[in-house]
């Protein structure tokens, strides 16, 4: 469909700081540089009750322009009024190419969107980038639980995609960018409301959060317990990361579920992820191979998980950790 | 309300816990072959098959099973039987292999196959199947049918009326109540696919198990394709590992701390 033209990215606020997420920031970035392949605008779409801000940074990162869908009613995501938003801003400016992170919300709305688009969604991309015509977005997708990547095209528009918020993408500085704001109207009369949230149980995680931390310290079904877990909570303390899990130490609730790393868990890309007890399936090393070091820890030489580990240790975690962990202490205590 | 009608869709995926080396990728027929790796149900169909038994055993009601594809296993879709649904329909056809269906075209066929079925007042999926990851055909299936979907469901009950589910959120958990019809997509927090006995195979071989092909569904065209398959690749990011030995765990576990701190790591 040639008339359509220009890159739309759904953008999301950090909903603790306020701000422009830091995930829609790096699809920002991407946009852009689709953007200019094509030489034609970026644009970013902003919906919720006070979503100016975020809206206004998106210009800063390099939007040409932004959209913004402000009203009491969307405080609280709802497909049910988001989607007639966005489905409308589509129909208007027919953009090319529609992208999200792939976050949560994200992951709820974009097919939905998708669908009503009459277009497809390839979800979790960790790179896209225009044919040598520049009129296909190739989008490039880990399947198989990230054992194969697969690249596709998709024969409608707009070509649509989310795109995995771990880092590796650089967040778009902030430079001065001119752009403009546009306030859409929102339709307030759309309340038929099928579905409705009652109830909302946050879990309160003590410390650094495990999606932002520098050092994350993860177990897998090899700890064994909840008891060796304390081994590892205690690391994650003395190096001020973050507790992490494989699938099954969650599964059987020796940590919490939102400890899991993974491909149906948070993805981590710290500076360093401890990986102990945890074989190495695709599945989870999806969720951290980013990590600029890797360390293994595993009483298995034939482990997986070596061959994306930058140092190793073959032994048993109940042995070896310990003494790591006393040794890291006093040389770190030595430091300061 | 009358007898309660659940729908579980049910994807044959190769075994994704299989080791990593046993993923075959052939770039040039653009195919992964995993080599002696066994059909199972999508981990994530099995939790809402379970989803679907237990919403059953409160409220009563009937569990069909539907399956979409090409070269369908017999033996690894009753299963569904087994554990309990009601019935199952298979629904197969040349037509129907992933070379020819998309997400949007396998949407398009359940969507058919739930209406020769009569409108049912639930129907679950998985959150994402095991093969393709792509999370799309439950909230897809909603659209055209024109329901309303809940995602990532770890429980539901029926409460006058309406569907309460429980649903997981990045950092916790929600409660949503919907209206019926809806589809919910279900994630592991729903917990695993019951124990099959040796009875329950038996028994599973007496409940109705039906074989409908494309043009019982009135399909004569197959849908275009939406999404096309460019390139297939192995991913390549292996990483080049440093064993630390030494001739004690004290050792060891001592000389990684030392190597970390020297590298500038820690
Ligand atoms: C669709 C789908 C999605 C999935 N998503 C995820 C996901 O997001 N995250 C995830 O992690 N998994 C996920 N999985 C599960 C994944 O396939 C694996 O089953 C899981 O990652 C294995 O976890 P593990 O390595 O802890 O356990 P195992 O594979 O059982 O490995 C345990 C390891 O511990 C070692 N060990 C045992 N005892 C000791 C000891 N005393 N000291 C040292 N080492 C020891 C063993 O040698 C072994 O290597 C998913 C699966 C599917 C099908």
């Amino acid at each position: 469909m040639s008339e359509c033209k220009g890159v739309l990215v759904v953008g999301e606020k950090d909903t603790v700081r306020e701000t422009l997420s830091k995930a829609t920031r790096g699809v920002v970035s991407v946009g852009r540089r689709l953007a200019d392949g094509l030489s034609e605008h970026l644009s970013a779409v902003f919906i919720g009750d006070n979503v100016k801000d975020p809206a206004e940074q998106s210009i800063r990162c390099g939007c040409d322009r932004a959209y913004l869908a402000e009203h009491g009613s969307l405080c609280e995501y709802d497909p049910d009024l988001y989607l007639p938003v966005l489905q409308k801003l589509s129909e208007d400016i027919k953009p090319r190419v529609v992208l999200a992170p792939h976050t949560a919300l994200m992951q709820d709305l974009f097919p939905r969107l998708a669908y009503r688009l009459k277009t497809c969604v390839v979800t979790d991309c960790i790179h896209v980038e225009l044919d040598d015509r520049g009129a296909a977005l190739l989008m490039t997708k880990p399947i198989y639980g990230g054992n194969a990547l697969a690249v596709y095209r998709c024969s409608s528009s707009p070509h649509m995609a989310t795109i995995r918020t771990h880092t590796g993408l650089s967040a778009a500085p902030a430079v001065d960018n001119q752009g403009e704001v546009v306030r859409l109207d929102v339709d307030t009369d759309l309340h038929f409301c099928r579905m409705k949230v009652t109830n909302r149980i946050r879990e309160e995680l003590n410390g650094v959060k495990l999606e932002e931390a520098e050092v994350v310290v993860s177990g897998g079904r090899g700890i064994g317990g909840t008891d060796g877990f304390e081994h590892l909570r205690e690391l994650a303390m003395i190096l001020n990361g973050a507790l992490g899990a494989s699938r099954p130490p969650c599964d059987l609730g020796w940590v919490s579920s939102l400890a899991q790393v993974g491909l149906t868990g948070k993805m981590v890309a710290p500076n360093v992820y401890f990986a102990v007890g945890i074989s190495g399936s695709m599945q989870h090393l999806t969720g951290m191979y980013e990590s600029r070091c890797i360390v293994a820890i595993n009483k298995d030489a034939t482990a997986n998980i070596f061959k994306f580990a930058d140092y190793g240790i073959v032994g048993d975690y109940r042995a070896v950790l310990p003494p790591f962990i006393e040794n890291m202490k006093e040389l770190l205590e030595r430091k300061v | 309300m009358d007898e309660l009608r659940i729908v579980v869709c049910l994807k044959q995926v190769p075994d994704p816990e299989a080791p990593v080396s046993a993923y075959r990728i052939d770039s040039a027929a653009k195919r992964v072959t995993p080599i002696g790796v066994p059909p199972v149900l999508s981990p994530f169909d099995e939790n809402a098959l379970e989803l679907a038994l237990r919403l059953r055993e409160r409220h009563g009601g009937k569990v069909t099973a539907v399956s979409v594809g090409s070269n369908l296993s017999k033996a690894v879709l009753r299963k569904a039987l087994s554990a309990g649904a009601d019935e199952l329909i298979l629904v197969e056809d040349p037509a129907f292999s992933p070379d020819f269906l998309d997400g949007y075209g396998t949407v398009l066929v359940l969507a058919q196959t739930i209406n020769k079925l009569g409108a049912p007042h639930i129907i679950l999926t998985g959150r994402q199947a095991a093969d393709t990851n792509a999370g799309v055909v439950g909230l897809f299936l909603a659209e055209a049918l024109g329901i309303v979907a809940v995602t990532l469901a770890r429980g539901a009950t029926i409460e006058d009326g309406n569907i309460r589910v429980e649903r997981v959120l990045p950092d916790g958990l929600e409660v949503v109540i919907a209206t019926m019809p809806a589809l919910l997509t279900v994630t592991q927090e729903a917990g695993e696919l019951r124990n099959i006995s040796i009875k329950n195979m038996r028994d599973a071989k007496n409940k109705p198990l039906k074989h409908w092909k494309a043009a019982d569904l009135g399909m004569h065209v197959i849908p275009d394709r939406r999404l096309m398959l460019e390139e297939l690749a192995a991913p390549a990011r292996e990483r080049k590992c440093l064993i630390i030995e030494g001739g004690s765990p004290d050792e060891v576990g001592k000389k990684l701390a030392l190597r970390l701190r020297n590298d500038n790591v820690l």
